[in-house]
């Protein structure tokens, strides 16, 4: 009950402190600080908010437009059509999900940067141009990159609703008369729109908080969205104050933002269900014959994939050898060496980023093991109240953009805890914040797991004299092992290549991995980051492959 | 042995509340079979997990040899896992990650009730031999049949040594001839054991099959408790009668030692019941065609024949008289005296009840079902 309340109870403590330095300015955090709604007039009349807004916008509107244009196809190929190979579909997608939007972002400014960019270095030399055609540095470049990497999740999301959907309702507008044209726009996609609809809100929810593509891509161009507005914010500089009041202010309205949205959700999610597109169990829809333009359908999959993910990772594979950035030449290739590994890296910083990122790997999945098992177990089997309060409270977090969780944990750090629990700084308020961003993943997984555990095996463990502790672990840990594993190395993974929250709060002590990346990127020293990438890879790979040989055992890959 | 006074418990409803257990006061006796029946939703589950442990009532108190497992008042509540008692789920609950033989050793091992370790070899080959699953042993649980793992239920409530079995319609996810089969050998077992069983099915065959006392419950509400046989022959109002088998229900008057209705007068061996106004109720069963011509006295009847249906074992007819049907069923062929059916039936036979707004209610709604 305790464990349960306690990621609650960080978040609402974390929400207030954010609402109540919004409203304050002065010395915040001491008896000089007075209240006041300057931070609002000042947040509304800064003249970058407004372009931030607007980038944002763009930036969501573009994500959601290339996720969708790519992850929705594939999802209806794969679930629908008699394309081949279609494991293999899915083992590429979840990989897909695992490797980190960064990834992308970095390949995509080697090659389309305005003036790095090898493609327009290219275009320059063969069409004589003055300057590059193509820059990647805007709103609609970074919105494609960000959905490239968002068509993952797309795909997840939309394939369950074509998987669901009953084929009779289809076959029906066939023997009516209807071709295979007029039976997909008048009966596949407005049965479709309810599902759709909820992953487009869910991909722009994402689309309007994330920080790591716009950060890696806009922030050294200048170009800031809602989330790197805040990170410059809290971060200026060193000639400038950190305006906290002014960030809270914004974590304000981005959480009201965020929870109409996530309201929205719900409610075309539960709207969806009344057209009662989802039939029983064991349902094979029958399949759509496309002959031969599967293999058209497997050329755009293997675009798809070459884009996003394998030429990002060949380009930071080879800016990890070479000095600087060219296009590949004769010339470059000579250049190659282990130089930026063996001699220019700061293998102190590395060292200390991959301590405190394996630190917590460690920490984090566990904890989040822990109290998610406990929230889980409240919300699905207790008879009591809170678990409305419980279920909403687990929900919070996911609904919640990290970056103002980062805020508002700096915050916490800085002007409520202070010095008699000195957080700032450490590893220790970077786990507290990863735990409570990965709890309403893992509280839903193991949800709906444990949902599938007939009530009465505990029953009958109680009846014949076993304890409540020794049940959960003699019945239902065994039983829910499989969902465990995966939630448990998912979160691993995401802690491991996590980027956003690690910007807001590491320093010199606590710093990880990815911000190590991000120093290296932000200070200009491309070519290292691209070697520190190259390395923490390295270090993913096993990691992934352990995922993938446990989550084809769970009840995840359902 | 278990005796539950004055119970009560309440669920909260969309539309309020609905009482599960409305004062419920039962008093079973050791080693004996004691069943629950009911329609779903008259409590009966709530009831048994209650004893359990399962559930909180609300007031009221669970005694169960002497030792109070629940009470308001002094506040008493035993856990489940210290009440020490055997029970098999409607869906077994055989755990699925673990073999037979772990299911039944697990709660000798890990319970409460702490068995020394030298003893949990013995007790659980003992308890599997008992439901002869000694060859299934090591199995899995995952792969055995329904009945099977049926049985690893049963092994696993008796190996603790309860004094007391629970058991949650235990045969409902067996087919119908299994059933039959099983439930002899679950009296039997428990015979044997000298356990207390309180046992809950909603299938008033299966429970006439099985038990000493049948309580029979409806809506929360304890209507009857006693032998099978007091329950089929001595109902206390419709609702016990009718849950038991058909009744044909006649509207009349009671008028010195007879009751008067439409289709004639009946009398009964057994009456307490003095107001005017009556049911009487008669089983299709209980109507006999006897040798002699029809005379008018009480308790025979002159009826038309329709609707008679040869089914093997017995046949089925109608009896029309004066806008009357009565539904009856013979092993012989309905025999005619002329072109009348001649209808007795003996006065042991005839069920009277007051015509009381409970019974009046629950006979029209009954009536308007058919």
């Amino acid at each position: 009950m305790v464990l349960a309340a306690l990621p609650m109870f960080v978040i609402v403590v974390l929400v207030g402190v954010l609402i109540s330095i919004s409203f304050q300015s002065g010395i915040i955090g001491t008896s000089d600080a007075h209240f006041t709604l300057s931070n609002y007039v000042d947040l509304f009349t800064d003249p970058i908010i407004g372009e931030a807004l607007y980038n944002t916008i763009i930036f969501a509107i573009t994500a959601t437009l290339v996720s969708m244009g790519v992850g929705l196809p594939i999802a209806w190929l794969t679930e629908r059509t008699t394309m081949r190979a279609k494991s293999a579909v899915y083992a590429i997608m979840t990989l897909g999900l695992l490797i980190p939007g960064i990834y992308t972002a970095m390949g995509w400014t080697f090659l389309a940067h305005a003036r790095i960019g090898f493609l327009n270095r290219w275009a320059i030399q063969f069409f004589s141009l003055s300057e590059g055609p193509i820059n990647i540095a805007t709103p609609i470049g970074m919105g494609f990159v960000q959905g490239l990497s968002l068509a993952a999740l797309a795909f997840i999301l939309t394939a369950q609703m074509f998987r669901a959907m009953n084929p009779s309702l289809e076959e029906a507008a066939k023997i009516h008369g209807l071709g295979f044209f007029g039976t997909m726009r008048r009966v596949t996609l407005p049965l479709a729109m309810p599902a759709i609809l909820a992953a487009v809100i869910y991909i722009v929810v994402i689309g309007i908080a994330t920080f790591d593509v716009p950060a890696i891509i806009g922030l050294a161009n200048r170009v800031y969205m809602i989330s790197t507005y805040v990170f410059e914010k809290a971060n200026p500089g060193d000639e400038e104050f950190s305006q906290h009041g002014i960030t809270a202010a914004l974590g304000v309205i981005m959480i009201g933002v965020a929870l109409l949205l996530t309201w929205w959700y719900s409610t075309v999610l539960r709207q969806g269900d009344k057209y009662q597109v989802v039939t029983g169990k064991g349902y094979r829809p029958t399949l759509i014959d496309i002959g031969h333009w599967g293999k058209a359908a497997w050329a755009f999959i293997i675009v798809y994939i070459i884009a996003a993910k394998v030429i990002p990772l060949i380009l930071i594979g080879y800016a990890a050898f070479v000095p600087y950035l060219a296009p590949p030449s004769a010339k470059m290739f000579s250049l190659m060496s282990m130089d930026n590994i063996m001699e220019n890296m700061d293998w102190d910083l590395v060292f200390r980023g991959l301590k405190n990122t394996v630190l917590l790997v460690l920490i984090v999945p566990a904890a989040t093991l822990v109290l998610a098992f406990s929230v889980s177990w409240l919300i699905v089997r207790s008879r009591s109240k809170a678990r409305y309060v419980l279920e909403f409270g687990a929900f919070l977090p996911h609904a919640l953009p990290e970056v103002i969780l980062a805020v508002a944990a700096i915050l916490m750090a800085l002007f409520v805890l202070k010095d008699f629990v000195p957080l700032y700084g450490t590893v220790t308020l970077i786990a507290i914040v990863y735990v409570i961003t990965r709890i309403s993943f893992a509280t839903r997984a193991i949800n709906s797991a444990l949902l599938q555990i007939h009530k009465e095996l505990e029953e009958a463990a109680h009846v014949s004299g076993l304890s409540e502790i020794r049940t959960s672990w003699r019945i239902l840990v065994p039983l829910l092992r499989p969902t465990l594993m995966s939630v448990w190395i998912w979160s691993a993974i995401l802690v491991y290549r996590e980027l956003t929250v690690a910007v807001f709060l590491v320093g010199h002590e606590n710093i990880t991995l990815p911000a190590v990346i991000w120093s290296y990127w932000q200070s200009g020293a491309t070519n290292l980051a691209a070697a520190v990438t190259l390395i923490m890879t390295l270090v993913l790979t096993p990691l992934v492959l352990l995922f993938w040989w446990f989550g084809r055992k769970s009840v995840m890959s359902n | 042995m278990i005796s539950i006074n004055h119970l009560m418990k309440e669920f909260t409803v969309t539309d309020g509340k609905v009482a599960a257990l409305n004062d419920l006061n039962i008093e079973v006796d050791p080693g004996e079979f004691f069943v629950i029946v009911g329609a779903s939703g008259s409590g009966k589950t709530t009831l048994l997990r209650s004893v359990a442990g399962l559930e909180t009532p609300d007031t009221g108190s669970i005694k169960v040899e002497d030792r109070t497992v629940f009470s308001n008042e002094p506040s008493v509540w035993v856990p489940a896992q210290e009440r020490g008692f055997g029970m098999v789920f409607q869906s077994y609950a055989v755990w699925p990650h673990l073999t037979v033989y772990e299911n039944v050793a697990l709660p000798l091992r890990e319970g409460e009730q702490k068995i020394p370790g030298s003893e949990v070899d013995g007790r659980v080959k003992q308890a599997l031999e008992m439901v002869q699953l000694e060859e299934q042993i090591h199995r899995p649980s995952t792969l055995l049949s329904g009945g099977q793992q049926q049985r690893v239920a049963l092994a696993r409530a008796i190996a603790v040594n309860p004094n007391v079995l629970l058991m949650d319609e235990p045969l409902s996810n067996l087919d119908a001839r299994l059933r039959e089969e099983v439930r002899g050998k679950i009296r039997d077992l428990a015979k044997n054991l000298g356990a207390t069983v309180l046992y809950v099915t909603h299938d008033q065959i299966e429970a006439m099959a099985i038990a000493d006392k049948i309580a029979l419950m409806s809506f929360g509400k304890l209507l009857q408790y006693g032998a099978p046989i007091d329950l089929y022959r001595n109902s206390n109002c419709a609702e016990v009668a009718e849950f038991f088998g058909t009744v044909n229900w006649l509207p009349g008057e009671l008028d010195g030692d007879v009751v008067k209705t439409k289709i004639g007068d009946f009398s009964a061996s057994q009456k307490a019941i003095t107001d005017k106004n009556v049911w009487v109720g008669i089983r299709p069963e209980h109507l006999a065609f006897p040798e002699e011509s029809f005379s008018s006295q009480p308790n025979h009847i002159l009826a038309d024949l329709r609707n008679s249906i040869f089914l093997g074992d017995q046949y089925t007819f109608e009896g029309s008289a004066s806008d009357s049907t009565l539904h009856g069923k013979s092993r012989a062929a309905p025999k005619l005296q002329g072109d009348k059916l001649h209808i007795a039936v003996d006065p042991d036979d005839v069920m009277i009840f007051s015509a009381d707004d409970s019974n009046t209610t629950f006979i029209n709604a009954s009536m308007a079902d058919n």
